[in-house]
């Protein structure tokens, strides 16, 4: 079932995420979901946060062509190193993009689907997307980065959009 | 997180000034700078204007320039003339010009240049003088108006103006699939109003468009080609059942419009580019045509033909460029004297060899878009003295109406304001 995606300055994306307990079918049913509303979307990357849940369950597929789907479960970063500088455009803040700079290397720890523990070193663009979306479940935004003067120039846009639409 | 988004178009100007120091200093053809990615109808404003005024917008930007710029910075002269020419014919207001100009050195990589560019642009813009001598008088290189003034004493003026103007969007019906009647209708009601042309396969847009939007050319109903190139296959009116041969073919409007004009003739079509070949293949295709015979090969060696004669020989030859100044207005600025000279030995061959091929009986027809008697009267007086060659009258140029030159041997189109394309042509029998 395709969910709904929360847009900034939404505060529910503000909430900070709780581990999940136990990986169970009902947790698979979320992330299932979330895979859909994400291809919806034409997204690479979804928190459970941007979705209205608050659970740490994040989505990604960087591939071109739907073929690498990744369900991450209670992520969590163990180590970051380098720089790398790219524009970064997120779900709940459709039609802007930023250059934002982060860790270009991290090792990352987490469940997968069926709940097996995973270890894994990402460079590049699997890096950037999975610090964009641990940020969510910590309830920050890529537009935090940002300058204030930025960050209100986005947030009155989307506002304006809003208005617009209703 | 939301997919990267692709890398942004350049703006306009940026992409103007790049592809013009592309064209003028690396030899990339105009026609491919301006099938672009991101070339927009303002960037092809921007491209056909400079070059189409580059004779007077150099003089006036090179006037305001203490010392000339060192060549690496060419850029910075075509982004200056670009500025003048939205100045001076575009009508954007001075400051407005001076301003976008000043970002886009900076884009460059060059700001250094921001006092530098308001001051040119700024005198360009209150200056009365329009540039001295006669090459930014008429925006045409000075050999070019030398043989314009000595082949045309009394028109030789009209005839460059007309060139500085925007060519017409011409079309051609496809005879074999529609008609004209109902290609106009469909135009119009399709909001694109056109009217019909001077000759029964044309139609002139009264706006152009890209072609991608007009109804009818991914169908197969309709090509893009100029009315004066429309007459090559009623002047030499074959008739089914014929050999036809199209000599130097390629990119095979022609080839199509004669398998259009007259379904049923055996046609051969020769040419030495192979990729420029393969078009005559998707543009048969495109019109639902059959495929004539192709071959690749360099026509005047004559090793490709195996001594069959044709009954009628289509010969537009290669040339200057020199009638199409308002669709290729890079010839003006990159043409020299000199290519005259080759151009025209190569003509002269060319016939040669064309009409060993013809038929005792047969007719040839040469063409080119030129409008410089060199390529044209010159390259045909030694067929026309020959015995076997009589000079065969042409009434369907009169009976169209298009203003016409008639010379010794044939007949010299010219350029008017929405008029077509100066094409140069002779038709020749074979006495039997």
């Amino acid at each position: 079932m395709k969910l709904t995606v929360l847009h900034y300055p939404d505060p529910r994306l503000r909430l900070t995420a709780r581990p999940v307990k136990e990986v169970r079918d009902a947790t698979r049913q979320i992330a299932d979901d979330m895979l859909e509303t994400m291809y919806h979307e034409r997204g690479i990357g979804l928190a459970a946060t941007q979705v209205g849940i608050t659970k740490r369950i994040l989505v990604m597929d960087v591939s071109e062509d739907k073929s690498e789907p990744l369900v991450l479960i209670n992520p969590c970063i163990l180590d970051k190193s380098g720089v790398i500088e790219s524009n970064e455009g997120c779900l709940s803040v459709p039609g802007f993009y930023e250059p934002v700079r982060r860790a270009s290397r991290i090792e990352i720890e987490y469940l997968d689907r069926s709940g097996k523990r995973v270890h894994a070193e990402w460079e590049g663009m699997h890096a950037v997307c999975a610090q964009h979306e641990i940020d969510h479940l910590d309830g920050k935004l890529f537009v935090d980065y940002l300058s204030s003067l930025k960050r209100n120039r986005i947030r009155k846009r989307i506002e304006k959009q809003r208005r617009e639409i209703a | 997180m939301a997919r990267p988004a692709p890398p942004a178009a350049p703006p306009p100007r940026l992409l103007a000034t790049r592809l013009l120091v592309k064209i003028l200093k690396r030899g990339l053809p105009f026609d491919r700078a301006l099938l672009h990615e991101h070339a927009n109808p303002f960037v092809h404003e921007l491209l056909y204007g400079v070059l189409r005024h580059y004779f007077s917008l150099s003089e006036r930007v090179s006037r305001h320039l203490q010392k000339p710029l060192r060549n690496k910075d060419f850029d910075l002269f075509c982004l200056l003339m670009t500025g003048a020419l939205q100045i001076l014919h575009l009508r954007t207001p001075a400051h407005a010009a001076v301003n976008e100009s000043v970002d886009i050195a900076r884009r460059l990589g060059k700001p250094w240049t921001d006092k530098l560019i308001n001051a040119v642009l700024r005198t360009v813009a209150k200056d009365t003088f329009e540039g001295q001598g006669i090459e930014a008088a008429f925006d045409h290189p000075k050999w070019l108006i030398e043989q314009a003034q000595a082949q045309y004493p009394h028109h030789w003026h009209d005839l460059l103006l007309a060139n500085l103007t925007k060519a017409p969007m011409c079309l051609r019906v496809n005879a074999t699939k529609t008609t004209r009647e109902a290609v106009l209708e469909t135009l119009q009601r399709n909001g694109s109003p056109a009217v019909p042309g001077a000759l029964p396969s044309c139609i002139i847009l009264e706006a152009p468009m890209p072609s991608e939007q007009i109804p009818g050319i991914a169908s197969g109903e309709l090509s893009i080609q100029d009315q004066g190139a429309q007459l090559a296959a009623r002047l030499l009116n074959a008739s089914s059942g014929m050999r036809v041969l199209d000599a130097c073919a390629a990119p095979g409007n022609k080839t199509a419009h004669l398998l259009e004009h007259t379904p049923g003739i055996a046609l051969t079509s020769v040419d030495q580019s192979e990729s420029r070949l393969q078009r005559i293949k998707t543009e048969c295709h495109r019109l639902g045509l059959p495929t004539p015979e192709i071959i690749c090969a360099r026509f005047e060696q004559l090793a490709w033909w195996d001594g069959r004669p044709f009954d009628a020989v289509l010969l537009d030859v290669p040339c200057s460029g020199t009638g199409t100044l308002r669709r290729h207005p890079d010839i003006k600025v990159l043409a020299k004297a000199d290519d005259l000279q080759a151009h025209h030995q190569s003509q002269k061959r060319l016939l040669d060899a064309a009409w060993r091929t013809l038929k005792p009986g047969g007719k040839l027809l040469y063409s080119t878009c030129s409008m410089l008697k060199r390529e044209n009267e010159d390259s045909v007086q030694a067929l026309r003295t020959r015995s076997d060659a009589a000079v065969l009258d042409m009434p369907q140029i009169k009976a169209c109406g298009l203003v016409s030159i008639e010379t010794q041997s044939g007949v010299q189109l010219v350029t008017t304001p929405q008029g077509p394309d100066a094409m140069f042509y002779a038709l020749f029998g074979k006495r039997a």
